[in-house]
């Protein structure tokens, strides 16, 4: 049987299943004092219901703090939920999402824009009807906060 | 008080095993640990960033052994290539800018994307 850990004053290194620790390389570990780890330090969900509405188009601008100030904006995954599913919106620092429907009798509009900052996250949206009637939209997100060590 | 580190064997495997508050680490499912060696640790081996609102540009990162993955988030619009197991060149292009210029500009002012570059290196193999 294979040694699985190593704890010296390199650090703590753990191989994977079947992988010497004291000769395994990089990728053939499991967990490395090398490298920074990585977690959730912040989760939750937001949704836009509260839109300034003119004649015919609407705005939604609202923040989400962060619950502490990083050094950069962290990385940050968000989620759309609709009808009990879960749609990958975008990961990083942040991003716009566009969605321009239409059909010939009612064009509409719809642009989501999220960005990441050091203490707290900016959500922008707005739509455009070209008559009343058109259902305002939907927007409810999951979202989650990463920090590492670096 | 419970026990919270066990770096050695844990029912049957050895590993390190950190368990949260409160949980004892001997004999929780290792799906509840803070952290669990049974699988590989997603861990960060580097990352930056640079500003850009069209171009090329190159990165690099201390070398692995192995090609890990990248991650690369911009607001604008970012694409990459690896040119090395330890470096990589990132397009970036304004056309999301543009883009919600054009959807956006109906109702007011077009928000201002970011045009900073993130990028980071990820443990596991790319």
């Amino acid at each position: 049987m294979p040694n699985r850990v190593v704890l010296n004053s390199s650090g703590l290194k753990i191989s994977q299943p079947g992988f010497n620790v004291l000769t395994a390389n990089n990728a053939q570990l499991q967990f490395s004092s090398d490298w920074s780890a990585m977690g959730v330090v912040q989760s939750g969900t937001y949704d836009l219901t509260s839109w300034s509405v003119s004649t015919s188009t609407a705005l939604h601008s609202g923040t989400i703090p962060l619950v502490k100030t990083f050094s950069t904006p962290p990385f940050c995954v968000f989620y759309l939920l609709q009808g009990g599913y879960e749609a990958p919106l975008f990961y990083g620092h942040g991003g716009a999402v566009m969605v321009d429907r239409g059909d010939n009798s009612n064009p509409s509009r719809s642009a989501l824009v999220i960005q990441v900052g050091t203490t707290s996250i900016s959500v922008r949206g707005m739509y455009y009807k070209a008559s009343s009637g058109v259902a305002t939209p939907f927007y409810n997100m999951r979202f989650f906060v990463f920090d590492n060590n670096l | 008080m419970v026990g919270r580190v066990v770096l050695g064997l844990k029912q049957g495997v050895y590993g390190l095993f950190v368990s949260p508050p409160g949980v004892e680490v001997t004999t929780a499912p290792n799906a509840n640990l803070l952290i669990s060696t049974t699988t590989k640790n997603l861990q960060v081996i580097a990352r930056g960033s640079f500003t850009s609102s069209g171009g090329n540009a190159n990165i690099s990162w201390p070398a692995a052994g192995f090609r890990p993955r990248l991650l690369v988030s911009s607001q604008l619009g970012a694409y990459f290539t690896y040119t090395s197991d330890n470096s990589a060149t990132i397009s970036v292009s304004s056309i999301m800018q543009t883009q919600l210029g054009f959807v956006w500009g109906i109702a007011g002012t077009t928000p201002t994307l970011s045009t900073t570059i993130y990028w980071m290196v990820l443990s596991s193999n790319a």
